[in-house]
């Protein structure tokens, strides 16, 4: 299992600095744009809660995505007196249809301001100060609290209109995102590097896929088997189990070795 | 350092809630209707949220007083528990939480007033007037959050009020002051839990040492007030034998046998469901890995360990302690 970033963003404009930034390359046109390089993904999802949902299934299939990999919406909001171009952390979504509440976790927020977000689903907006205003982060919540734990999604958004300026001018989104880049990794690295030490914690497929040609294991058995083999190379990591369990004729006597190697003392 | 706070509408404008965040300035502060959407929800990852753990400042509306699992007691007929708080400050890798919840955030309730009726109902329907003992820090530290929570403050002058009825404070915190600018009385045991300092120092993360627990107990003591001692979980390892040793007389050295209330003693154990989730979250934890079994979906020690090191210690205790003082936990009973 590797760590992996997901990033879903609604518009070309808002995909095109973190293409340029993290070397992103086309992967297909349909049904969603789709980048990538060797530990990140990117989908242009199109506006709406609806189209998010469904780019996130899509990148969830074809990126082999786990349960460590981070899924990061990236897009822009509206708020009565934020400037134009401030980068900010969801920590509440509520959706202004169903009124669906989600909350992100806040582990990594480095030192973003934190607010509120409400999803609307038309352009009208009130704004307050209390919250932002956007189009997508209820439906990406929607899909991804049940593809990915709590601590791996977040929403990240770049003010793009205000009380000031209420119109969305699609012409300067590419310079807002361009200009919040440096502090957008700042967020994407400390995700990365969680993700990397949770994956560690995982047992290696192609060390259990030793064990599983060699002898015929069960379901349950290969369950018990990556637990105990997990617990093992943590506690004896010098140790080769595969080599040593050689001799054994069938997946119980393997099984029984590898438990009397937990009940050894030191 | 809390950084993010999620408190209960209806709790908004408790004044409790208010001193709270008056607390932290700086925090990000989010309402939510109840505490469950935050705690409860699943796919989330107790061990990662550990690093970084969040407030939800909440209310509980039942369930506040329960009876105590069967076998768990320091001599009363009736045993009750009760948590103004679920989850520790502390990091203790062999404990129960980690299992039991899917949020290692702390949840605080306010309404202390309403387990304090609670209380009171237990009270008055124990008409036959067996003896009762209260325990607080099951799912929490009692005492290590108190500069946020004044919950001794609020609680220990209730309990005064009650003479026949028995409270223990269960902790591993060397916070006391709060306690000693109280008047001791008889039925009110601090208890404190341990391991040997070995295990302590791999296992407890966040904990006051050993030394400086000891230490807390020797200033109770001076004041007149009575202890609990608890050996629970006892860890088996290899020099077990030593180093429990060495803890019992490090105690008994500093806190005269006089002082103390009660010791219960019990090895580790898991109900299997609560083992395996702990278990996944820290497969690379040694004392999480080695010498577990299966028993009545119960895992703990074989039974032959598990009798060994308890036969040991309660042993070893006999020497400093009247037997009938030393309460142990069987989980095959």
């Amino acid at each position: 299992m590797k760590p992996q970033i997901n990033f879903v963003v609604a518009l070309q404009n808002e995909a095109n600095p973190l293409i340029k930034y993290y070397k992103l390359k086309l992967l297909h046109h349909y049904p969603f744009k789709v980048y990538k390089n060797d530990n990140m993904w990117l989908i242009v999802s199109k506006v709406g809660s609806k189209m998010i949902k469904k780019a996130c299934i899509h990148l969830s299939e074809i990126s082999n995505s786990h349960l460590y990999t981070v899924w990061l919406n990236i897009g822009t909001a509206g708020h009565l007196n934020y400037p134009l171009g401030k980068l900010v952390i969801g920590n509440k979504i509520i959706d202004d249809y169903s009124k669906a509440t989600y909350y992100p976790s806040q582990i990594i927020k480095g030192k973003l301001t934190s607010i509120s977000i409400r999803t609307l689903h038309n352009k009208l907006k009130k704004y307050n100060e209390k919250e932002i205003f956007d189009m997508e982060a209820s439906g990406f919540f929607y899909i991804c609290s049940k593809i990915s734990i709590n601590e791996f999604i977040c929403s990240l958004k770049i003010i793009s209109d205000n009380k000031e300026f209420p119109e969305f001018n699609n012409k300067i989104i590419s310079s807002l995102f361009t200009k919040s880049l440096k502090d957008i990794n700042l967020i994407v690295d400390e995700f990365y590097k969680l993700s990397k030490k949770q994956c560690k914690l995982i047992y290696p497929n192609d060390e259990l896929e030793k064990f599983l040609n060699k002898w015929h294991f069960t379901f349950t058995q290969t369950f018990q088997l990556k637990k105990k083999l997990n617990k093992l190379r943590f506690l004896n990591p010098k140790v080769d189990f595969f080599y040593k369990s050689s001799s054994y004729n069938n997946s119980k006597e393997v099984l029984n070795f590898l438990e009397k190697e937990l009940m050894k003392n030191d | 350092m809390i950084k993010t706070i999620y408190i209960e509408k209806s709790i908004e404008n408790h004044p409790r809630t208010k001193k709270i965040l008056k607390k932290f300035p700086n925090s990000t502060q989010i309402l939510c209707d109840q505490y469950k959407e935050i705690f409860n929800r699943k796919k989330q990852n107790f061990r990662i949220q550990k690093s970084s753990p969040s407030l939800i400042i909440a209310k509980k509306f039942n369930n506040l007083v329960l009876p105590t699992p069967k076998g768990l007691g320091i001599g009363s007929n009736k045993n009750y528990y009760f948590s103004h708080m679920l989850n520790c400050l502390y990091d203790c890798r062999y404990c129960f939480l980690q299992g039991m919840y899917e949020s290692s955030n702390f949840v605080l309730f306010v309404n202390f007033e309403s387990f304090v009726k609670s209380i009171e109902k237990v009270i008055k329907n124990n008409l036959s007037g067996e003896k009762i003992t209260f325990f607080s820090g099951y799912d929490c530290d009692s005492l290590a959050m108190e500069s946020i929570t004044d919950f001794v403050k609020f609680f220990l002058p209730f309990f005064q009020e009650k003479p026949n009825i028995e409270i223990e404070l269960r902790t591993k915190s060397v916070s006391i002051k709060r306690i000693l600018n109280f008047e001791p009385f008889d039925t009110c045991i601090i208890a404190f839990s341990f391991t040997p300092d070995e295990i302590a120092r791999k296992n407890e993360h966040g904990v006051p040492s050993v030394k400086s627990r000891i230490e807390a107990m020797k200033k109770l003591s001076n004041a007149g007030w009575k202890l609990g001692l608890r050996l629970d979980p006892i860890i088996y390892h290899l020099n077990y034998k030593y180093n429990y040793k060495k803890l019992i007389d490090d105690i008994f050295l500093k806190v005269p046998e006089k002082s103390f209330h009660s010791i219960s003693l019990g090895a580790i154990r898991f109900p299997r469901k609560m083992y395996n989730k702990i278990s996944n979250l820290y497969p690379d934890e040694k004392l999480l890995s080695k010498h577990f079994v299966k028993e009545n979906k119960i895992i703990s020690y074989p039974k032959h360990i598990e009798s060994e090191i308890v036969s040991y210690c309660k042993e070893y205790l006999k020497k400093y302690i009247d037997e009938n003082k030393i309460f142990s936990f069987d989980p095959y009973l």
